[in-house]
């Protein structure tokens, strides 16, 4: 019953607006101001239960936020990680241990073997470059090129989920589409630029 | 009856009389009736005390656990051993029942009805006392022979011992299911009634006609078994069943009951009769049975030697001189208090008086010490709470005695190896945690770490005190000898001693019920901040349940290791929360 409202991982986007009684997002999952939530559990069954809480509250947080990357040391002075009403703080440790599990299921990328910052996949890359494709369809831009900077900052797509997209995540997705046979990637200078078809 | 059953303590050692204490125990040891073996007593423990020798069978304790009184002991042998023969100390019985009959009554049912019949001299030798069990004629040179007694359907008939003729099986059948009472044929005596009176009256005996007192048992001339009406028949029945369901050759299992046996034997298989030996003879030197009966230690005036030194006796057993007794209200109740006080004074005085009449006296000291502790615990009146406190402290020193509970290296025969004295010492410890008078795993809340178990066990020993490494190898021996207390190791080694009964699923639900218990009253007080729950430390746990705090942090990890609790570890320590992941299968 208590899992129910986060159990998810992608939760719906109209869960952003509406807050709850303790004045919280309604995507901060219940389990925000359990003061046990911070203390990573040793007892494996309680562990699994945690580690899925935070698993989808980091990427519904991520979401709400538009964070492409996550710099770990950063995040936990932020509210995902620090309950200032409770004054509890994830470890960083813990973090790591999470985040890993993100990388595991393919939610999230380490930037570097540091393990410092993270990309955060609160969508596939499939998923992305999917939304990409049938966006460009729908407006009918096939066999146009488009920078990638028009994709992620460009004035049509402030209302797409890949808005803001970090540049590098934003390769990775479309990387998909060439595998797939859709689009082809090409440097123009500094900038890239994609062509699909 | 020579042998009784007796009660075990929990820890399945035999349960002693107050007065009584243990003297020595040796393991693998069986037991012999008379020349045989007795089938369910061939693998177990002799105890030997003060006042008898005890028989602990290892397999099924409660079912086969006997006590002989040593005071029912005329003299005992040890025999070495030869060969394959194990050593063997032989108890020679007091022929206490002189008759066959009365023993084999006993040993069936105890009638109410049938008054018994009184004891022969002392003098009586073990010569005699075999002259009185039964016989059997040889029919070729009538030499009364002793009848054997694994006599049954299937048992091979003995020779006659002067002529060597195996007799007939008619002939020893006849004697156990003898005859009709012995009475002059009809035909041959008068029919008056006056007749049959004196007959009745004067006992014939059945094999040389000699017409005994009534009262005696067995024929004054030729020491044959005189028959009764009134025994006949469950004589009959009880040999019948029991020689039915036992056709065995060694023994027969109402023997053990008491019947014909003059001696008994201890077969150590494993040694250890030597000590034993020793043991018993101090024992039978020293006769501390007789102690009981002896009047007790005179009190040091004559004058208060009307007032017993325990309160409660004194209740119970009011022997006040009569003029007191006369006075009613509370003048009298003042003066009996009064009279009481005098003379626990006294007794305290004489008691310190010496080392020679503390000993003598340390009972009474020890019970009054008791009483003090009673009364204090009871008294508000006192206010020093300090002085109240070290005054029942050392009264519950005091009365915190070895009684029973000390066994040392010396009562375990050093041929047995040291496990033996282990085990004891685990049966002695599980007696002293199973003890209702101190409670101690109560106190403890049902656990107590090895290192408290040791302070508290040898402060109660006083001395003899026991070493932290034998505890821990007796301790491990709980869950072999099925005692009602268990060794339990936590995750991080810590090694706790509990009830049996005690299992995990019953701590959870304790704690747990106790954190909801917590969460309801919060609940009520602030009704948002009750969303989670209350959460508790260790040490709140140790206090409600009485552990002690590694105590607590064990359970307390061992209900989390259950799913059923989370920690949050903050700055102030370790918090448990009652877990909203759990789910119960």
């Amino acid at each position: 019953m208590l899992l129910s409202s986060s159990r998810s991982e992608i939760p719906d986007f109209t869960m952003t607006d509406p807050k709850d009684k303790a004045g919280l997002p309604a995507y901060y999952p219940e389990f925000y101001t359990f003061p046990p939530f911070y203390t990573r559990q040793p007892n494996a069954a309680s562990w699994s239960s945690q580690l899925s809480q935070w698993r989808s509250f980091i990427l519904a947080y991520c979401r709400a936020h538009k964070l492409w990357r996550l710099n770990l040391v950063d995040a936990m002075e932020t509210d995902l990680f620090y309950n200032k009403s409770i004054n509890r703080k994830l470890p960083l440790p813990t973090i790591r241990e999470i985040v890993d599990d993100l990388v595991k299921s393919s939610n999230a990328e380490w930037l570097s073997s540091e393990k410092s910052i993270a990309y955060i996949y609160w969508r596939t890359p499939e998923d992305f470059a999917s939304q990409i494709y049938l966006w460009i369809d729908e407006t009918g831009q096939k066999g146009t090129v488009l920078t990638l900077l028009e994709l992620t900052e460009g004035d049509n797509t402030t209302q797409q989920e890949w808005y803001g997209m970090d540049q590098a995540m934003l390769v990775k997705c479309l990387n998909v589409l060439v595998k797939r046979g859709q689009a082809q990637v090409f440097s123009v200078g500094d900038d890239k630029g994609v062509k699909v078809w | 009856m020579a042998f009784r059953k007796i009660d075990l303590t929990p820890a399945l050692r035999p349960l002693l009389l107050p007065s009584e204490t243990l003297l020595f125990v040796q393991d693998a040891v069986g037991l012999y009736e008379g020349r045989y073996k007795a089938p369910n007593f061939q693998n177990g423990s002799a105890y030997l005390t003060t006042h008898r020798v005890c028989f602990v069978n290892n397999d099924e304790p409660r079912k086969y656990s006997l006590a002989l009184e040593l005071k029912d002991v005329e003299r005992f042998e040890l025999y070495n051993g030869f060969l394959k023969s194990s050593p063997k100390i032989t108890l020679y019985l007091r022929p206490s029942n002189p008759s066959l009959l009365n023993s084999r009554d006993r040993s069936t049912s105890r009638s109410p009805t049938y008054s018994p019949v009184p004891t022969p001299p002392r003098s009586s030798t073990p010569l005699q006392s075999a002259v009185l069990n039964r016989q059997w004629i040889c029919p070729i040179c009538t030499f009364p022979n002793p009848f054997p007694s694994n006599f049954g359907p299937l048992a091979p008939i003995p020779p006659c011992l002067t002529c060597g003729v195996k007799p007939n099986r008619s002939v020893l059948d006849a004697i156990v299911n003898p005859p009709a009472p012995a009475k002059p044929p009809n035909g041959v005596s008068d029919d008056s009634i006056l007749q049959a009176g004196i007959q009745r009256s004067k006992n014939a005996c059945p094999r040389c006609t000699f017409e005994n007192d009534q009262a005696l048992r067995n024929c004054e001339m030729c020491g044959e078994v005189l028959s009764s009406d009134t025994v006949e028949d469950p004589l009959v029945t009880g040999t019948s069943l029991s020689r039915g369901e036992s056709p065995a050759p060694t023994y027969l299992g109402n023997v053990l009951a008491g019947e014909q046996i003059d001696c008994v034997k201890l077969s150590f298989r494993g040694g250890g009769e030597k000590p034993f030996h020793e043991k018993l003879k101090g024992a039978m030197v020293q006769r501390k049975w007789l102690l009981e009966q002896a009047p007790t230690v005179p009190t040091i005036t004559a004058g208060a030697a009307n007032l017993t030194l325990d309160a409660r006796e004194s209740d119970a057993a009011p022997r006040a001189p009569a003029p007191t007794e006369r006075i009613v209200g509370v003048r009298g109740l003042e003066r009996q208090n009064l009279a009481l006080r005098m003379n626990n004074q006294r007794a305290i005085a004489g008691a310190f008086e010496d080392l020679e009449a503390l000993m003598s006296r340390a009972k009474e000291i020890i019970a009054l010490a008791e009483n003090f502790a009673t009364q204090l615990a009871d008294n508000p009146s006192l206010a020093n709470s300090d002085a109240k406190e070290a005054l029942s402290q050392s009264a519950t020193l005091l009365a915190l005695r070895p009684t029973d509970f000390a066994v040392t290296k010396d009562q375990i025969s050093s041929s047995s190896s040291l496990s033996l004295y282990h085990a004891e010492l685990a049966r002695s410890i599980a007696d002293f945690l199973a003890d209702d008078r101190r409670s101690i795993l109560k106190k403890e809340g049902g656990a107590i770490t090895l290192v408290d178990l040791w302070a508290v066990y040898n402060r109660a020993r006083g001395i003899e005190l026991i070493s932290p490494g034998d505890l821990e190898s007796a301790a491990k021996l709980f869950d072999k000898l099925q005692l009602p207390v268990r060794l339990r190791q936590f995750k991080s080694g810590l090694l706790v001693v509990q009830e049996r009964n005690r299992t995990d699923e019953k701590v959870a639900k304790s704690v747990l019920a106790w954190l909801e218990e917590l969460s309801d009253v919060e609940a009520r007080d602030t009704a948002a901040a009750g969303k989670w729950g209350k959460s508790v430390l260790a040490k709140d746990a140790a206090e409600k349940f009485g552990w002690s705090i590694a105590v607590a942090i064990e359970e307390l990890e061992m209900v989390e290791e259950r799913g059923e609790l989370v920690r949050d570890t903050s700055f102030e320590g370790v918090r448990w929360w009652k877990s909203p992941w759990y789910t119960s299968e």
